[in-house]
């Protein structure tokens, strides 16, 4: 095995050799290693005797760094040594510029990565986008191991009844959305690709057909070219131009959680411009993000009908067109996981489709919620929501079932009760369902004084009441440890990490996370503070490791009253025998709890 | 074709400022220039002082070798002549053509066996004259060129003093005749005592005190030369001839050639070696010597604030420190050529006379 000679040209600080010591070692190879404040000379003369096949330098302090290593490489050259000597550098006042103006063969900057410094030692090239290590062989499938078995007999008895009634509402309606979601479905079918651009000779009559069950803005958009204020068109040129760029950032970055497995992280992004969104993605996974969540705007679901072409909005939201979900599924990586959210709205069908074209992974659907905070219309919703789950079903895409109807004030019982009847109707429909239980501290658990000493048992035990009921996988978001932001970025980069390091340790598939100025954003929301809140995330793993929370008794009581109180909403629900009716009435959250019935899409269901 | 070497005392010594200056005129005499650096040139910014730097614009036709990193980086529009397999830690080592002007990061090849297999480069793709920039405290790459230029100033230490003094002494050691009457028969030094006896050390550097005993015990009689192609540290050459004592006397020390000595050691030092043997009647030698055409000199230095903790940009007297160098160099030509426009530096590397303006 090859020889290495390493040495630390600093006065004290030799970790880094110390390290690589210890590695190159366990490795086989024939390390030499100097003492600290080493003088270059001294270097050079045991390189001499020992002729190594490298020598690899470190040099933490900042001062004289380039007068002091600049002479050791010129030292090494005028003794001949780099005719057979590889010089190697790294440390924390090293850069790759300064590493290139001294001369070294290899410079080694950030963590330590000793497959790099072998690669180099044997003189072998890693290539310059290099994908180090493949981190990521295959997308993961989240449902992947999950019966859904429900170990609560009396809870699925009650699913059953409501599910079935739910079911037989819903035959023979129909809704403008479906009816959108039909034509645009035949249309792509037959490769016409979008309406205004295409090809295809029949594209005129498809956007007829389609316009017919549209509002009138977004008729005026396909008739009349207008676009809603704060929106405008990209232009191929820029969008070209970005794309290239992009594609030159792909790096295969380790998974946050230290060796691999669970949970997933996602991100959940939507600035309004696909571009941006791009840039944002790419951030994310450099830094280990495994998935992302695209958020569009709330304008978008309230009216009939969606836009299409390469859109960029200037506010919260990316305005879901086929054009821009294409543009952005090419920016990412292939392993990338995409969620795409459409749960709530006059669109809801049309979303299924237009994200499973694009390329989804996920979909989102959850009736109770989208048709309470949401603000679509019960009746509605429950049309759509179903035909979007049969949707979800053909396209064998999970869906997630969000519980973020929490963040209005209802008490986690109801929202449950409503996330679990989506399991159930999922399930009866082919649809494979991942529950969303939000760790958060809510208006009720505020109100309430129920998370007054710690948020560990609290969440502990809603995730555990989950357990208890259904074998399905558990997926906090969006975001985990909301509501326990504030404006300060260092704040929320902890709190994050510490509800992700949770839900870690209680073995949940995946969680979602913001970025640290999320929250309390005043403006857009920067790369920089998600890449602070990944980091803290990764160090937060690597703290906990194998460890996990201790929740005090408290949490067990939590989970038995939980359960309780999940039992006495669906029955409430099974016994009023209308699904819908049960939304309008609060069954699964009130205007005590802050929740009201939707309005949008009032009177539309139809009879098909 | 003609290689040059830009070898700076220092950072901030204007050696991008010289090489741009000399291209212009290698252009305007309608020659093909070539260009590279063993170092990292053409950076907008220093990274020790973030201060700004002149960036490294070439014309149009000019060939360059650089690292495919630095491509990340270009301005310009260029030609990727030929992937050379050459690589460094900026990746591999490409030769362009500059199709339009622009500003290029030049990372070239790093050390010596890179910049010799370089020149083959250049001179297939029919180059007139490659300039190689230099890098910080190295110069050894630069034994495979045909001549250098020294370029010195504030920069190095803020005092014209000490500028005069360190460059000075740089100069004698290009000035170092050459050996004729010896060569290096080993990659060891070897000893020739007066009575023809010879003796080889079985020494490869002399940078450590470690060897010292074992190198003296040969000295035992009057030495005639002693060879010393291996690098040296000057204050153990300086111990040396002194624990030799007599049997030194009128003896020719031969080092291998200025730039090893360079890495060596200071080169006040060295001048401080030189002069206690010629003291004693001694003579000092090289096996190889390369030209040093000439000086350029730059009254600029990045003075700390440490109130502010950054760096700010000072000047020493220009005319006082050009006047000064230039007594101290003669005959070899000084110039500062932000001052001095029209000096034909080209002329005088190609062994031409002095363009007074």
């Amino acid at each position: 095995m090859k020889k290495v000679l390493l040495a630390a040209l600093d006065p004290v600080h030799d970790n880094a050799v110390k390290l690589l010591n210890r590695k190159l070692s366990e490795l086989g190879y024939q390390t030499i290693i100097l003492p600290p404040g080493v003088h270059e000379n001294e270097v050079i003369e045991r390189a001499i005797r020992e002729q190594p096949a490298a020598i690899l330098i470190s040099r933490t302090l900042g001062y004289q760094v380039a007068e002091i290593l600049g002479r050791l490489v010129d030292l090494a050259e005028a003794a001949g040594l780099r005719e057979h000597t590889l010089l190697g550098v790294g440390g924390m006042a090293i850069t790759r510029e300064l590493g290139a103006e001294l001369g070294f063969d290899a410079t080694f900057t950030g963590e330590l990565d000793i497959e790099e410094v072998v690669a180099f030692i044997e003189g072998k090239h890693l290539a310059e986008n290099r994908q180090k290590i493949r981190f990521r062989h295959e997308k993961p499938d989240i449902t992947g191991g999950y019966t859904y078995q429900f170990k609560d007999a009396r809870i699925e008895h009650l699913l059953d009844q409501i599910t079935d009634q739910i079911l037989e509402w819903v035959k023979g309606k129909t809704t403008p959305a479906i009816e959108r979601a039909k034509i645009r479905l035949a249309f792509l079918q037959e490769e016409g690709g979008n309406f205004l651009d295409s090809n295809h000779k029949r594209a005129g009559e498809f956007l007829e057909r389609y316009l017919k069950w549209c509002g009138p803005q977004v008729q005026a958009f396909y008739r009349e070219g207008k676009l809603p204020e704060g929106v405008r068109r990209l232009n191929a040129a820029e969008v070209a131009k970005l794309m290239a760029r992009l594609k030159q950032m792909d790096c295969d970055s380790p998974r946050l959680p230290p060796g691999g497995g669970k949970p997933l992280v996602f991100v959940q992004y939507g600035t309004g411009c696909p571009l941006m969104d791009s840039i944002h993605i790419k951030t994310v996974e450099a830094w280990g993000a495994d998935g992302v969540l695209h958020f569009d705007p709330s304008w978008g679901a309230q009216q009939e009908g969606l836009l299409e072409g390469w859109l960029s909005h200037q506010h919260d939201g990316t305005i879901l067109t086929l054009e821009n979900l294409r543009l952005i599924r090419s920016a990412m990586q292939p392993t990338t996981l995409w969620n795409v959210r459409g749960h709530r709205g006059l669109n809801t069908p049309e979303v299924q489709i237009l994200a499973a074209t694009a390329g989804a992974d996920l979909l989102k659907i959850n009736i109770p919620y989208g048709a309470t905070a949401g603000g679509s219309d019960p009746a509605r919703l429950t049309v759509d929501g179903v035909y979007s789950l049969r949707l979800a079903a053909q396209y064998g895409l999970p869906f997630d079932i969000p519980g973020n109807d929490e963040l209005s004030g209802v008490p986690p019982y109801k929202t449950f009760a409503g996330m679990l009847v989506m399991v159930m109707l999922g399930l009866k429909l082919g649809a494979k369902p991942i529950p969303k239980p939000l760790l958060c501290y809510s208006p009720y658990m505020q109100i309430e004084g129920q998370m007054e000493d710690n948020y560990v048992d609290m969440n502990t035990a809603k995730l555990a009441v989950w357990r208890e009921i259904v074998d399905a996988p558990l997926w906090p978001g969006e975001p985990v440890g909301f509501m326990t932001h504030t404006a300060d970025r260092i704040q929320s980069a902890v709190t994050t990490a510490a509800h992700v390091a949770l839900a870690a340790g209680l073995g949940v598939d995946a969680v979602t996370m913001a970025s640290s100025d999320e929250a309390y954003s005043k403006g857009a929301i920067s790369a920089a503070a998600r890449v602070d809140t990944l980091r803290a995330v990764r160090d937060m793993l690597r703290f906990m490791g194998n460890c996990r929370f201790q929740a005090t008794p408290r949490a067990a009581l939590i989970q038995e009253q939980l359960r309780n109180e999940v039992i006495a909403v669906l029955e409430k629900v099974a016994q009023r025998g209308d699904f819908v009716a049960a939304i309008h009435e609060g069954l699964f959250g009130n205007q005590q709890d802050g929740l009201y019935p939707g309005r949008v899409g009032r009177d539309t269901v139809m009879i098909a | 074709m003609k290689s040059i070497g830009i070898l700076g005392t220092a950072k901030n010594t204007g050696k991008t400022t010289t090489t741009l200056y000399l291209l212009r005129q290698i252009e305007e005499q309608g020659e093909q220039a070539g260009i590279t650096s063993i170092g990292l040139d053409g950076e907008e910014h220093d990274f020790v002082t973030r201060l700004p730097k002149p960036r490294m614009e070439l014309p149009c036709g000019a060939l360059v070798l650089t690292a495919e990193r630095c491509l990340e980086q270009n301005e310009a529009k260029v030609e990727i002549l030929e992937r050379t397999g050459l690589r460094t830690s900026l990746g591999e080592l490409l030769l362009l053509r500059v199709k339009e002007s622009g500003r290029i990061l030049v990372a070239g090849p790093h050390r010596k066996q890179l910049l010799e297999k370089a020149l083959n480069y250049f001179s297939r793709w029919g180059t007139d004259v490659l300039l190689v920039d230099g890098a910080l405290n190295r110069a050894v790459p630069m034994t495979v060129l045909d001549g250098v230029i020294l370029t010195t100033g504030a920069a190095l230490v803020p005092d014209v003093e000490g500028i005069v003094r360190h460059t000075s002494a740089i100069i004698d050691l290009f000035q170092l005749p050459m050996e004729e009457e010896f060569t290096a028969a080993s990659t060891q030094p070897q000893v020739v005592f007066w009575d023809g006896e010879k003796a080889v050390l079985n020494l490869r550097s002399l940078l450590s005190e470690e060897y010292l005993p074992d190198f003296v015990a040969h000295i035992n009689k009057p030495v005639r030369a002693i060879t010393l192609p291996v690098v040296c540290a000057p204050k153990l050459v300086e111990k040396f001839l002194k624990l030799g004592g007599a049997h030194f006397t009128r003896s020719r020390l031969i080092f291998s050639d200025p730039f090893r000595m360079l890495a060596g050691g200071n080169p006040i030092e060295w001048d401080a070696v030189i002069q206690f043997h010629r003291q004693r009647g001694g003579q000092v030698r090289c096996f190889m010597q390369k030209p040093l055409h000439c000086i350029t000199v730059n009254p600029f230095f990045p003075r700390y604030d440490p109130q502010t903790a950054t760096y700010k940009p000072d000047r020493l007297d220009a005319v006082k420190l050009f006047s000064a160098l230039r007594k101290a160099a003669m005959p070899l030509p000084v110039f500062d050529l932000h001052v001095e426009k029209n000096v034909d530096l080209w002329k005088i590397c190609q062994g031409g006379e002095i363009n007074e303006s």
